[in-house]
């Protein structure tokens, strides 16, 4: 029994059932099962096979289904059907690109916007949310606990642009009660990735 | 004067290392790749590098006590019973070193005798046979075969077992070939000598980077324990060589002699380096999980290229090396490292300089991005397939 650290997207579609977050809860459960209480430090990394494939996509989306397989120890077709099996169910939403823009010549400015909204009846912040994120410039929507409920981040051309769009669209809307704009001024890291890494490899060439 | 007549005649028995010819051929080259490097591409988790940046800003910055601050020594009895089910008392069990390495010497000084005998598995790394003779001892090498998964058989213990035997070497995971030995497999060699007064020396730095199943100490298989010094450090664990820490932990009487030696040689180890170490061993197993999940998979994609390029190739168990057999290319280990340099530059390191019976092997480490190893596998395979 021991001997499967993992189970297979498909063995796992047969024993529970398809929504996500009961899936997840019931993934532990399984997973504790093949797990010997001693290893109870270790169980936490023992991940599924699908949790492995997301995470080495996360990381380069242009890992080849091979290579993998290979990584994994699986073979090709069970990591197809898993990659494909996770984009039909929306949880690979997209494949990125990492850019740093400003090595380009391309310019454009972003900022964080802070907004505090007047909830809907029967509707809460989701209404709202949509309007807003419906709107190209909006990058990202997240809504937030503590002292304002959106946090938006706003690309644009130049700060005029990203300023006139606050002033003239989101601050008129009618569920909005306050905006604060932050502008990015320098990215020194993203999604895990530092922009002008200064750490080098000074490791010798050969050691024993 | 004649400067030379000066040394001593057990420092002019020792070879000097067999690789300082690639060496300097891999610096002068611009363009090479080296899977020569045996230590970790990661940087030391910034957690910990930040402690000992921490305790320089504290002014922490005097000798310690001989055998290490008592916080590190507490937290490595912590982490010994933690992770390997040994219990140690950190007053006179375990003595902090300059890396595991000062550990091996002084283990092997504080016991051989001129004329005792010391087992070695072959291959392995190089300290060992320099350390016996240097304290006057004699080497007597146990070959490990790539057919017994490179572990050491209690047939050949047996066998080498002379009156003479003083100390045996348990290098598992095992630097260069990858080879592990198993809780069986230690209960077999603890069954050897359990009836001798040898004393066993396990070096088990590579502990933590075990792919199969989970490291067995030695000092764990019963009755082992009054006999057995586990030498371990920080090094390939937390990716912390160039911080130079590592550990002893055993019988208290070995302990003592070995921490005499240490207190006239080096007085104490490095003091950021075991601030940093604290840090290491309380916050740090997180690392571990997520450093050793890359070698993995490193790992399973270094023996995928060279089994496709029809090489021979042992799946290495642990540590992050591996280890593969040349016989299909007719070369020797030197020739074959040395124009797999001209020809392709990529360094690699011959078996040879991990003993004799490394003859028809290479090592290759991939402390390297998947990205970096790919391109020396296509290279080898061009090589080795023309």
């Amino acid at each position: 029994m021991f001997a499967k650290p993992y189970i297979t997207n498909r063995q796992m579609r047969k024993l529970i059932s398809h929504s996500s977050a009961s899936r997840r809860g019931k993934i532990e459960i399984i997973h504790l099962s093949f797990v010997p209480p001693t290893l109870a430090a270790e169980w936490r990394l023992i991940m599924t096979l699908e949790e492995k494939i997301l995470k080495i996509l996360e990381e380069d989306c242009r890992t080849s289904v091979h290579q993998i397989a290979v990584m994994t120890g699986s073979d090709e077709e069970t990591v197809s059907s898993i990659i494909k099996a996770c984009e039909d169910e929306g949880i690979i939403l997209r494949y990125n690109t990492m850019i740093n823009w400003e090595k380009t010549t391309s310019s454009a400015v972003s900022a964080f916007i802070e907004l505090k909204i007047t909830p809907q009846r029967g509707e809460g912040f989701d209404k709202v949310a949509e309007r807003i994120y419906k709107y190209p410039q909006v990058k990202s929507v997240f809504l937030m606990s503590g002292g304002f409920d959106l946090a938006l981040i706003i690309e644009g051309k130049t700060m005029k642009d990203v300023a006139l769009f606050v002033a003239e669209t989101l601050a008129p809307m009618e569920s909005v009660i306050s905006t604060a704009t932050h502008f990015v001024l320098k990215k020194y890291k993203d999604h895990g990735v530092v922009f002008e890494n200064n750490e080098v490899d000074d490791r010798q060439v050969i050691t024993l | 004067m004649n400067i030379n007549k000066l040394l001593s005649d057990s420092v002019k028995t020792i070879q000097p290392s067999g690789i300082r010819k690639f060496f300097d051929i891999v610096t002068e080259m611009s363009d090479a790749i080296s899977l020569g490097v045996g230590e970790p591409d990661f940087v030391t988790p910034w957690h910990i590098r930040e402690a000992g940046i921490y305790s320089l800003e504290r002014g922490s910055t005097h000798y310690t006590s001989n055998l290490g601050i008592v916080e590190l020594r507490k937290e490595i009895t912590n982490y010994l019973m933690r992770r390997f089910d040994i219990e140690y008392d950190y007053t006179n069990q375990v003595v902090v070193t300059v890396g595991g390495s000062e550990a091996i010497d002084m283990c092997i000084r504080s016991v051989v005798n001129p004329g005792d005998e010391v087992l070695i598995p072959e291959p392995c790394f190089v300290c060992y046979k320099p350390c016996t003779i240097l304290a006057g001892g004699v080497p007597i090498p146990l070959v490990t075969k790539a057919e017994d998964k490179f572990k050491l058989t209690a047939e050949a213990v047996k066998a080498a077992i002379t009156p003479k035997t003083k100390l045996l070497i348990l290098p598992f995971p095992n630097n260069p070939t990858g080879g592990i030995t198993t809780k069986s497999d230690l209960e077999k060699i603890a069954e050897v000598i359990k009836d001798t007064d040898i004393l066993v020396l396990s070096d088990e730095i590579y502990a933590e980077l075990t792919y199969s199943g989970k490291h067995t100490s030695f000092a764990s298989i019963p009755g082992m324990y009054e006999r057995t010094v586990v030498v371990n450090g920080f090094s390939k664990t937390y990716a912390m060589t160039g911080w130079r820490l590592g550990y002893a932990a055993g019988p208290k009487e070995i302990i003592a002699a070995m921490t005499k030696i240490h207190q006239f040689a080096i007085m104490s180890a490095p003091t950021t380096s075991q601030y940093a170490a604290v840090e290491a061993l309380k916050s740090g197993d997180d690392d571990i999980l997520r450093m050793k999940e890359e070698y993995n998979y490193r790992r399973k994609v270094v023996v995928d290229g060279f089994r496709n390029m029809g090489l021979d190739c042992f799946e290495p168990e642990g540590a992050f090396y591996v280890f593969p057999g040349i016989a299909k290319t007719g070369m020797k280990s030197e020739e074959f490292s040395e124009k797999l340099l001209y020809d392709q530059k990529v360094a690699v390191v011959p078996g040879t300089a991990f003993g004799t019976s490394g003859e028809g092997f290479f090592r290759v480490s991939y402390c390297y991005s998947i990205k970096n190893l790919n391109i020396a596998l296509e290279r080898i395979a061009k090589f080795v397939n023309g």
